[in-house]
């Protein structure tokens, strides 16, 4: 347990000492989402602009214009929906990921974009947590690893594409609906659905944590291979399962505690939709998450590096 | 009393009427209270349920609770028995009668009483699948577990439900399948609700195989346009293929497009108007099967104008009814000012007439076109929708920013609203840019989350 929270707390400390690296990681996302914004942007502009009766500046949307735009919105405008608004963002975007929501089509685009940017910046990342910054520069790291981390990326889309083909539908077409249909009371189904939730997300985490450990013993040079890595990641996985999955949720757990706080401040910090409030603290909550996503990797590096070539701890 | 009421037997209903009727008699001849089962099969003998829901209720009402209260309208000899079944252990019942009774309050204002004198509310889990069901003195309520502070989940429930109930008096068992009384329930709903709350309800979502309720509380349809919402139609209309649907199919397009309309209706001759066409027709036409003949003739007669144009238009769903700003511009004249021009479209077959007098004999002022310029200044013009092309043309000192068809929207049914206006030059919109930083977050979000396994 020692060595899991010394992966943990050193990891977060690794990320939160570079704050550089962080803020790569927060323009690449501007960089990759800011173009589909501003598309969004400008038919939002036009909507307005020509029904002014129903452009209020009180803090609140009225529903009827949403209705009404939506209704006859198209490609990424009709992805403009009220699920966006604050915290309700985090939470639709979790509850589609575990309930198996297929993305809009029009969304695979930024989705693909997203996977190459972070095959980019996990190398760059994961080469400063293992070996800090002495070996390559950030664009050189990034582009050494770069080809590799987009094949396990790939091959983790391709598993998870499986698993929402096959799995998803077991789970939630035939188990969820038999096990709440027996439950007296509506908390009970949640529960029973729960352990839908549980093997799914057990699932999710298996493959998660396989990648991760591809893309670390890649930096680790443990691997050369994408196919490779994969291997050694499953092995490392299997070899040291309680440890991996015990630094995994605990680094979930600050997620999770993110999650509560931004809930909290979404809803009492009385911030509005047309304010800026509501944006700086969705801003800082992507920020927030990047740190955590970040310390993902340092944590698993540190991890890693403990175990892997020491047989006692098997 | 409730429970000593003769029931009528409704022999299509075997087995479960002979059953039912076993189970009254015993329980009349005791004069004991009745338990769920009973209460139940009371409520069946008096309803024209089919017979598969009832069959699928009656097991899962056996543990239930009964209680039993009374609604009474102010000044009036009308009330309303109200039974409410609720799970064991729960403090439901008294939610429920809560917003049974207000509901009917607000009906009974509305409409007047209440065309039915009792009404059985069963509280099944969600999971049931039977939420929102309603047939002729029942009502199905599901009280969940996990509700937003703003969401008023039970409150609108009830409102909806005795809407229905309304609604469902127009009809009869042998002919019951009716898009109008579909979509006046819906209709009903949505202005009783409009009535009802005061601060209206948030805009909630549902999450997690729809157990978690979030209440998005920047979207809230707060009164400063103080018109019911059409956009809680659909919500009122799901889910589409249930077996307590008074209209399926196209017909289901039909109610809806009703329930719009008569929306439209509303804001064309005002609520008023409407209300005592509404409170007629309900009070009048108890289990009469309602076409909307029967409601325009009464509404024409209590007008003293013949108003089929308007149904006749509003249910086309053969024909496009749309009106559209398809030109606006604005250029310097000389010696000085600015000279604008303004062209509106009728893009569809169907129209917004605004009169029963035909074309050739007189023109109508059913729609209002308002150009809006620089200095403030507006112009409004009145067309008669039946004309298929409009062009204005104005001088002024300033350039125009603005030109819009029906602005207040009365014409609901136009198909598409968004053409209905064009700006000119528009400054820069804060709210949009707000708006787009909103959904870039939420892009984000969506990327980290689509991406964190990957």
């Amino acid at each position: 347990m020692t060595t899991i929270l010394q992966a943990l707390g050193g990891g977060l400390l690794r990320v939160l000492a570079s704050p550089l690296l962080v803020a790569a990681a927060i323009v690449a996302m501007l960089l990759v989402t800011v173009p589909f914004a501003l598309v969004v942007g400008a038919e939002l502009q036009t909507a307005l602009s020509n029904q002014p009766p129903i452009n209020r500046d009180a803090g609140e949307i009225d529903p009827e214009w949403w209705f009404e735009f939506r209704e006859h919105a198209a490609g990424l405008a009709a992805t403009f929906t009220p699920v966006i608004i604050g915290f309700a963002a985090p939470l639709g975007n979790l509850s589609a990921l575990l309930d198996g929501e297929p993305p809009p089509l029009v969304l695979l685009v930024p989705y693909l974009l997203a996977i190459v940017v972070w095959s980019f910046l996990w190398g760059a990342a994961l080469e400063r947590f293992a070996h800090g910054p002495v070996r390559f520069g950030f664009l050189t790291a990034g582009a050494r690893t770069f080809k590799r981390f987009l094949v396990i990326s790939l091959v983790a889309a391709v598993i998870l594409a499986l698993l929402y083909l096959l799995l998803h539908p077991l789970l939630f077409g035939v188990l969820a609906p038999q096990l709440e249909a027996s439950a007296a009371a509506e908390r009970t189904a949640f529960l029973l659905r729960g352990v839908a939730y549980l093997i799914f997300g057990l699932a999710l985490m298996i493959l998660s944590l396989t990648a991760d450990y591809a893309r670390v013993a890649i930096v680790m040079e443990s691997a050369g291979s994408p196919i490779e890595a994969l291997r050694e990641g499953a092995r490392f996985v299997r070899s040291h399962f309680g440890s991996a999955v015990a630094l995994y949720l605990l680094t979930g757990m600050l997620f999770v505690a993110l999650l509560a706080v931004y809930g909290y401040v979404d809803v009492y910090g009385g911030s509005r939709v047309t304010g800026w409030r509501g944006i700086a603290i969705a801003q800082a909550y992507i920020v927030a998450r990047l740190v955590i996503r970040l310390t993902f990797g340092a944590s698993e590096v540190r991890l890693y590096r403990a175990l892997a070539r020491d047989p006692s701890s098997r | 009393m409730y429970y000593t009421r003769a029931v009528r037997t409704r022999f299509q209903q075997l087995p479960i009427c002979w059953l039912s009727a076993g189970v009254l008699l015993a329980a009349a001849a005791t004069q004991a209270p009745v338990d769920a089962t009973t209460a139940w099969a009371r409520a069946v003998q008096s309803s024209w349920i089919d017979p598969a829901t009832a069959a699928r209720v009656q097991p899962l009402v056996h543990d239930h609770e009964v209680r039993v209260d009374t609604w009474r309208q102010q000044e009036s000899p009308a009330s309303v028995e109200l039974a409410v079944l609720t799970r064991p252990g729960t403090t439901a019942s008294q939610q429920l009668i809560d917003a049974a009774r207000q509901s009917l309050d607000v009906y009974a204002a509305m409409l007047g009483p209440p065309p039915f004198d009792r009404l059985t509310i069963v509280d099944l889990p969600v999971h049931a699948g039977l939420t929102d069901a309603a047939y002729p003195g029942i009502a199905i309520a599901s009280v969940r577990w996990l509700t937003a502070r703003r969401e008023f989940a039970l409150e609108r429930e009830m409102t909806a439900a005795i809407g229905r109930q309304y609604a469902l008096t127009l009809v009869t068992a042998a002919v019951h399948d009716s898009w109008f009384a579909e979509g006046l329930a819906a209709y009903l709903a949505t202005r009783a609700e409009q009535l009802r709350f005061d601060p209206r309800p948030s805009l909630t979502r549902r999450y997690f195989g729809g157990f978690v309720p979030h209440a998005i509380r920047a979207v809230t349809a707060n009164p400063l346009d103080p018109r019911p919402r059409v956009s809680a139609l659909a919500g009122l209309l799901r889910p589409v293929d249930a077996p307590w649907r008074l209209a399926r199919g196209a017909d289901l397009d039909r109610a809806k497009r009703l329930a719009v309309a008569f929306h439209a209706l509303e804001r064309f001759i005002g609520w008023p108007a409407l209300q005592a066409a509404l409170s007629a027709f309900v009070q009048g036409h108890t289990g009469q099967n309602p076409t909307l003949r029967g409601f325009t003739e009464l509404l024409s007669a209590q007008r003293g104008a013949d108003m089929a144009w308007f149904f006749d238009q509003a249910m086309r769903l053969d024909a496009r009814l749309d009106y559209a700003v398809v030109n606006l511009q604005s250029s310097p004249a000389s010696p000085a000012g600015w000279h604008t021009t303004v062209e509106v479209r009728r893009l569809g077959a169907a129209t917004f007439a605004g009169t029963s007098v035909a074309r050739d004999i007189a023109a109508s002022r059913a729609l209002e076109v308002v150009t809006r310029f620089a200095d403030g200044n507006e112009m409004t013009e009145w067309i008669d929708g039946r004309d298929t092309e409009w062009r204005f043309e104005y001088s002024s000192a300033t350039p125009a920013t603005l030109a819009s068809v029906d602005p207040e929207a009365i014409v609901l049914v136009d198909d598409d609203r968004t053409n209905n206006a064009r700006a000119l030059n528009p400054a820069a919109n804060p709210t949009a840019m707000r708006l787009a930083f909103n959904w870039l977050a939420w892009l984000q979000d969506a990327m980290l989350t689509c991406t964190a396994v990957l």
